[in-house]
Parts: C-alpha cells; sequence; structure tokens
C-alpha cells in the first residue's frame, strides 16, 4: 500500500520532532501510521533515524574523528547540502508478506541463533525529507 | 588502539576484561569485531528506541551479553546480524521495564521497522549512507557544524544550545532542522550519483 504523495509531506516535520524527543503522543501516533502505511514513509523513518544515530555517535564524541575529515569522500563530485534537488533512490518497494522480523526461536541470541539481519536486495522507490514523491 | 585485556571504552560501551571470562585470543577478536560493528548495532537500536541515552544504554546491555556468548572458536558468521538479533530483545525488554514514560510507538511498528532493517540493510544501503554523510558533514558551513558539535555534546539540549550561542530556542530547533534535512538530501544526492558503489 501507498499514501498519496501529499499525505508524506508531514513526514519531515514529525521526524525532526522525534529526533529532537519533543514529538507528541499524537504526533508519535501519526508517525506510525504512516510508516506502517507505506513503504517510502518507512524507508524514511530508517534512513532518517539512522543518521540522527550516526551524527550522535560520530559528533558526540564517541568517533568523533571520523566525521567530516577523517574519511575518504567520493572521487566523483557530489552536491553538498543544501544543494539541488535529490535524485530518487531508495530502495523499499514490494516487500513480500510480513511477519515478525526476527525468527521464531525466544531467546535464543547466541551466535547460531542469529538470522536477524539477513539481506536480499528490492526495488527502488524515491526518497527524501524535503517532500516525498511517488513512486 | 583498545587493549583488549583491560575493562575499557570501545566506543562508549564498557567490555569486561578478557581474563574474566576468557583468554586474550577472545578478547581480542572480540573487540575486533565489535568496533566494526557497533555503529551498525547501535542505529538499529536507535531506530526501534530513539532516545540517545535510552539507545545507549541498551548498546551497554547488548554488548555484555555478546561479550558473554561470544565464542572466539566458533565466532558468529555475521556478527552485526547477531548482535542485532541480541540488540531487538533488549530493547524490548528495555520498553517493558520503561513502558509508562518512554514507550511512544507500539509493538507492531517495532516489528515492521526491524524487519526491515534487517532484511533490507543493503537495499537501504545503510553503510554507504554512512560513508556519504561523513563526506556531506565535510561540506557543511562553519556554523552549521558548530551548531551540531553543540547539539550533540552530551547532554546537550536545544535549550541549551540555545543560551549556549545566543539564540532562541525556536531557532535552534528550526536550524538543526534545516540542517539535518540539508544533510539527508545530500546523502540522498551522493547515493544516487552512485559515488559510493
Amino acid at each position: 500500500m501507498t499514501l498519496e504523495p501529499e499525505r508524506l509531506n508531514e513526514l519531515p516535520r514529525l521526524l525532526e520532532a522525534l529526533c529532537e524527543e519533543r514529538i507528541t503522543p499524537e504526533e508519535a501516533a501519526r508517525l506510525e501510521a504512516l510508516v506502517l502505511a507505506d513503504p517510502r514513509a518507512e524507508a524514511l523513518y530508517i534512513t532518517y533515524l539512522t543518521m540522527q544515530a550516526d551524527l550522535a555517535r560520530e559528533i558526540g564524541g564517541h568517533h568523533a574523528a571520523a566525521a567530516g575529515g577523517g574519511r575518504r569522500c567520493p572521487a566523483r563530485r557530489a552536491p553538498g547540502p543544501g544543494a539541488g534537488p535529490a535524485a530518487p533512490v531508495v530502495v523499499l518497494g514490494a516487500v513480500g508478506p510480513r511477519g515478525r522480523g526476527l525468527p521464531a526461536g525466544g531467546d535464543d541470541v547466541g551466535p547460531r541463533g542469529l538470522a536477524g539481519c539477513r539481506r536480499r536486495a528490492i526495488g527502488r522507490a524515491p526518497l527524501r525529507p524535503g517532500g516525498v514523491r511517488a513512486g | 588502539m583498545v587493549n583488549p585485556h583491560e575493562s575499557g571504552r570501545t566506543g562508549g560501551v564498557d567490555v569486561p576484561p578478557a581474563g574474566d571470562t576468557g583468554g586474550v585470543s577472545k578478547g581480542k577478536a572480540f573487540l575486533g569485531l565489535f568496533l566494526k560493528a557497533q555503529r551498525r548495532i547501535f542505529a538499529y537500536i536507535f531506530t526501534l528506541l530513539p532516545n540517545r541515552a535510552d539507545a545507549e544504554d541498551v548498546l551497554q546491555e547488548v554488548s555484555k551479553l555478546m561479550w558473554e556468548k561470544f565464542d572466539e572458536a566458533d565466532p558468529p558468521g555475521d556478527f552485526v546480524a547477531w548482535g542485532c538479533r541480541i540488540a531487538f530483545y533488549k530493547v524490548m525488554e528495555h520498553r517493558r521495564n520503561h513502558r509508562r514514560d518512554r514507550v511512544i510507538f507500539s509493538d507492531a511498528m517495532l516489528e515492521r521497522v526491524a524487519e526491515t532493517v534487517s532484511e533490507h540493510a543493503d537495499a537501504l544501503q545503510l553503510d554507504e549512507r554512512h560513508d556519504a554523510l561523513a563526506c556531506c558533514l565535510g561540506k557543511l558551513s562553519r556554523g552549521d557544524r558548530q551548531l551540531l558539535d553543540e547539539r550533540f555534546k552530551d547532554g546537550a539540549t536545544v535549550r541549551s544550545v540555545a543560551e549556549r550561542l545566543g539564540r532562541s530556542a525556536d531557532a535552534v530547533y528550526k536550524a538543526l532542522a534545516r540542517v539535518r534535512r540539508g544533510l539527508h538530501d545530500c546523502v540522498e544526492r551522493t547515493i544516487a550519483a552512485g559515488s559510493h558503489a
């Protein structure tokens, strides 16, 4: 299921409220409804929160040296923050029937009990926080 | 380099002394894998538990459990996946213990997001995004970078940042939103350009 593009326009505001820990219960419910209803919203939620986590860890002191200057940048020129429109990128297209992401097995968390982060390629859908577009 | 013999901070996580329960090889093997994996595991936790302090606490618990269960003679084939699996249960446990004050999303939401992150990390290009983010950070203006530096100091809040910078809290909040959205757009463009293929 996908929502009309305009219904996703409130996502950036909700994600910002979440990142700054000032989201209201009503806003959280709204954000959850969008994430559960549309793979594009879910992809944006995950990539935005992952970015926030990376910022917190790297700028926040644990790995400050790695942020910004310590990593080799792409050889090809990439526009900086605030430059032109983002091209379609990600990534959550048709996802198969949903069940629990983690396999049954209760509390089996030993090294042999894992299957939690297996990966497979899926389709592409546009994604950007400043105005999510339809796929 | 972290000495695996010592109880030390490994990016914010205390790993028990190797001598307590294992040998030198276990300590070295575990730390080598954990230091590479911890960013992904923390990000996984944070998507399920979007509160920095809580996510750090859970990462701490996860690291301890991973250490206890780690067998250097038979290490997990996918260390990140193993850590994510442990983290999922630790996040759910944390939610049960803090249900009154912190829980904002349903179990259904968490299970959905956990499944997607677990199964579609490659499609989401999470590792590539991390590399792109580092480059995009390097392109920020000095003022925007200072704003982020202030915001992500331990214990900082929008209000404390506003006081420090002599701006209103609302102005800081809006500026942070602008910077973060700009960074996300920059990452998207970088990924789209195929620079990290």
